[in-house]
């Protein structure tokens, strides 16, 4: 059903797919644009920041998929007070509000993602313990990115004319290309509060090209369980303010 | 005398909307800032100065940007193909007696001045608690037409966005194009990094194209790098370019209105 | 008197794209698309003299807001010559614009964020209208739609009702000769729609404007204008009197009873032309004169658990219309 409905609108579809390969192909030109003059950069060679590049459109590629567009919904859902025939149907809302939309053009990214990967990797061995727990991570990184969002777009069942919150949000992910290294020259409160979005990406890298510690692996899954809780306890409470506010 | 009136009208919107309008900073804020913290890393490693860009100038360089992206470079194509093209808002404006070019001006200046003046304030704070990292001219005369400068970058960029928006009357496929010419401008108008430390081939395309004077060029300009000369001579280049962005406008506009009056809305 | 407004043979046709239904079709209309010519109106003319309040009656979609915007210059015709004010519409010349006004009931111009009168503040300075005459047009204008204390509010928070009278402020303030109006009580309630009617023929009366309608309510029409253009699929079938329309056309209304009890057919054939019947419903066409009377003998003499008398519709006054003429 959700196919005929994204050819339908014959525009959205093409819209999808020029954006996903415009912004795919400028995710890789821009890291090797920006690499072209210096050799490392925080500890990072040309090749893993390509990598860096390739995981980030794996991980983004399947968020975009699976979840933005249904953002980008809920943002529309509250500014035309629709909310309230969300809550009448007999699902959680969450649920409903998340999962509505599947975006199919995100798999190009997906697609892209792998194939670097895989390109830059060919000639490495990996340990095969490692592999596995950057596989483990890889869903573990979409779920906090996925709770960062969803805390942040609750904010506009309060703040309803901050249409533009999801924008904000896209420029954040976009912290997420570059290692996690490049933000401790941030003061310690910034840093620490930027922690759980630069880490999403960085991480799972890490695994692939032998620089990760357990500590790591800890610190992402630890920050997605913390994030999932928070996330979906701030929005029953954003939902019991909503319900209770509007005789 | 009523063309000022109706710009203080329009200045009351934006003002009721600074929230919003503050986010829209926050976003163009977001991309320099963390390019700028990559290049720290970048000139660290490479002794401090890569193609004659040292920290200083180039912390001045990202700064700038940030007024730059908020404030000189013009957003109005949304608003002109998908509320008044597609939508059938531009009705109510083809049924008034006055130039529609300039009350889409008269609505987007607003917000790039309010823009500016976020970017004003952020910049005095930078510029307060991180003096040597910040260096602009000093000559008055340069100073004087870097400001020329910059409001002719802005005629420029809103010209454009104009004529971007004018595409929703032959393209259904708006969207795709926006982020064709974003994806564009971020690499030829120098939002990602100094167009001289693209390479040769990308930078001379660049130099080329007029997206370097809407951002680039009165960047650079403010920076102190262009003698007077110089400076003139992107002067001219500018009012080259609007000139051929006014004429391609105003024909793009004949064509549209009269397709757009056939179909009806 | 010569004409202000003059409509010769006036063509309009669009293209419209089609789509075959369900996936499939989905798949096709990527690849390529039909499209189907709709020939919106066809050869109408007809003349309007300064100071007329005309409407344009017929059904939804029939090409009323078609030649409505050909007359205001936002469309320009496939073939025919219109003339409004001595000007061609379409030209959309500066001096043309600044002599009518279009009023579409869906779309407003009103500023949503700021008050309505900032927005007439805008027109003022767009129109050029000087500071005595825009004091003067205003208060007589905020006086005739009583709405001084609204003026002030963000637009956004006004009812749909203050909200129409504030966009006909707006399209008033530089005093047109010539104002259009699409659809003006679409969506408004019972009293705010004579409100509006009230108003409009006032203005007409007062300022002595010419005024073309369109609606597709009988009411509007049959409060406002003195003649009416009927126009259904693109033709003008009817141009004259609305008298006369009256008189020929509806001279009938109709009467839809529920009864609590099963009757016979006959019991109610003498009062009128039975349309439906079938039980517990009936629909009967009475004489209008005599609605009331045979309203209450119903009443009184069956047993009745709902009774409705309503107008017969624009739509069977057209095919009644289009009937008589095909003859």
């Amino acid at each position: 059903m959700n196919f005929q409905v994204l050819t339908t609108y014959r525009t959205n579809f093409i819209n999808s797919i020029i954006a996903t390969l415009v912004w795919g192909s400028m995710s890789f030109i821009s890291i090797f644009l920006l690499t072209a003059r210096t050799n490392t950069v925080y500890g990072w060679t040309r090749e893993e920041l390509l990598l860096l590049t390739a995981i980030y459109n794996i991980i983004i590629g399947t968020f975009h998929m699976v979840f933005s567009r249904n953002f980008e919904r809920f943002s529309r859902i509250i500014h035309f007070g629709e909310l309230d025939s969300l809550l009448m149907k007999p699902i959680d809302p969450q649920f409903s509000v998340s999962f509505w939309l599947f975006n199919y053009t995100g798999v190009f990214r997906v697609l892209a993602g792998i194939i670097f990967t895989i390109i830059i990797l060919h000639s490495h061995i990996i340990n095969p313990f490692n592999l596995v727990l950057f596989l483990i991570l890889i869903p573990v990184s979409i779920a906090l990115m996925y709770s960062i969002w969803h805390l942040i777009s609750t904010l506009v069942i309060k703040f309803t004319n901050l249409s533009n919150i999801i924008d904000l949000l896209y420029e954040i992910n976009g912290f997420t290309r570059y290692p996690q290294e490049m933000f401790r020259q941030l003061n310690a409160f910034a840093f620490s509060f930027l922690i759980p979005i630069i880490i999403v990406v960085t991480i799972p890298t890490k695994f692939l090209i032998s620089k990760a510690t357990s500590t790591d692996f800890f610190l992402l899954l630890s920050m997605c369980v913390v994030f999932l809780i928070c996330a979906r306890m701030f929005w029953k409470f954003a939902l019991r303010y909503y319900t209770s506010a509007s005789g | 005398m009523r063309y000022w009136k109706i710009f203080l009208l329009n200045f009351q919107i934006v003002i009721i909307e600074r929230a919003i309008s503050f986010v829209w900073f926050l976003i163009a804020l977001i991309p320099p800032f963390v390019l700028y913290l990559y290049w720290r890393g970048a000139l660290a490693s490479h002794g401090g100065n890569i193609a004659g860009w040292t920290l200083s100038t180039i912390s001045t360089y990202y700064f700038m940007l940030v007024i730059a992206s908020s404030c000189f470079m013009a957003h109005i194509e949304e608003n002109v193909a998908r509320e008044d093209i597609q939508q059938g808002g531009l009705t109510k404006f083809l049924v008034k007696p006055f130039s529609y070019y300039i009350l889409k001006l008269f609505l987007e200046t607003p917000w790039r001045i309010l823009q500016g003046f976020y970017g004003v304030v952020v910049l005095l704070l930078f510029a307060f608690f991180f003096k040597n990292l910040f260096v602009i001219a000093s000559d008055v005369k340069i100073l004087a037409l870097s400001i020329v400068i910059i409001i002719l970058a802005f005629i420029l960029s809103f010209t454009f966005k104009m004529i971007v928006g004018l595409s929703a009357f032959w393209l259904t496929d708006v969207g795709g194009f926006f982020q064709l010419v974003e994806a564009i401008i971020l690499l030829c108008a120098g939002l990602l990094m100094p167009l001289s430390l693209l390479p040769d081939t990308i930078a001379k395309i660049s130099y080329v194209l007029p997206f370097a004077y809407m951002i680039y060029f009165p960047i650079i300009s403010l920076q102190g790098t262009q003698n007077v000369g110089q400076l003139m001579n992107i002067i001219l280049v500018q009012l080259v370019w609007i000139a051929i962005m006014a004429y391609l406008y105003s024909l793009l506009w004949k064509k549209g209105v009269r397709k757009f009056t056939g179909i009806g809305q | 008197m010569s004409s202000i407004i003059q409509v010769n043979n006036l063509f309009k046709t669009y293209k419209i794209y089609k789509k075959d239904p369900g996936f499939m079709g989905s798949l096709k209309a990527l690849v390529k698309r039909r499209y189907e010519e709709l020939h919106a109106v066809k050869d109408i003319s007809f003349s309007i003299d300064p100071g007329e309040l005309v409407g344009f009656i017929g059904p939804n979609g029939a090409g009323k807001t078609t030649t409505l915007k050909c007359l205001s210059g936002l469309l320009y015709p496939s073939s025919g010559k219109v003339s409004v004010l001595g000007f061609t519409p379409f030209e959309r010349k500066s001096a043309f614009l600044k002599q009518i006004s279009l009023v579409m009931g869906q779309k407003n111009q009103l500023w949503w964020d700021l008050p309505a009168i900032d927005t007439f503040l805008l027109n003022k300075e767009i129109y050029e209208i000087p500071p005595m005459q825009y004091k003067k047009t205003l208060d007589d204008l905020v006086n005739l739609l009583d709405v001084e204390e609204v003026i002030n509010n963000q637009v956004r928070k006004l009812s749909l009702g203050q909200r129409m009278k504030c966009e006909l402020i707006a399209a008033l303030l530089h005093s047109p000769k010539i104002l259009f109006l699409d659809e003006p009580t679409i969506g408004l309630d019972v009293v705010m729609q004579k409100k509006l009617r009230d108003f409009i023929k006032e203005y007409n009366y007062k300022y002595g404007s010419t005024i073309i309608l369109t609606s597709h309510y009988m009411e509007d029409v049959r409060q406002l204008c003195r003649r009416v253009l009927v126009i259904d699929h693109g033709t003008l079938l009817f141009d004259g009197k609305l008298q006369d329309l009256i008189k020929e056309y509806t001279q009938y209304k109709l009467i839809t009873v529920v009864f609590e009890k099963d009757i016979e057919r006959k019991d109610i054939s003498k009062f009128g032309e039975i349309k439906e019947f079938e039980l517990p419903r009936a629909v009967l066409s009475v004489k209008r004169e005599e609605s009331n009377a045979i309203t209450s003998r119903l009443l009184a003499d069956f047993p009745i658990a709902d009774l409705n008398i309503e107008e017969i519709g624009i739509e069977d006054i057209v095919r009644d219309i289009f009937i008589k003429k095909r003859r």
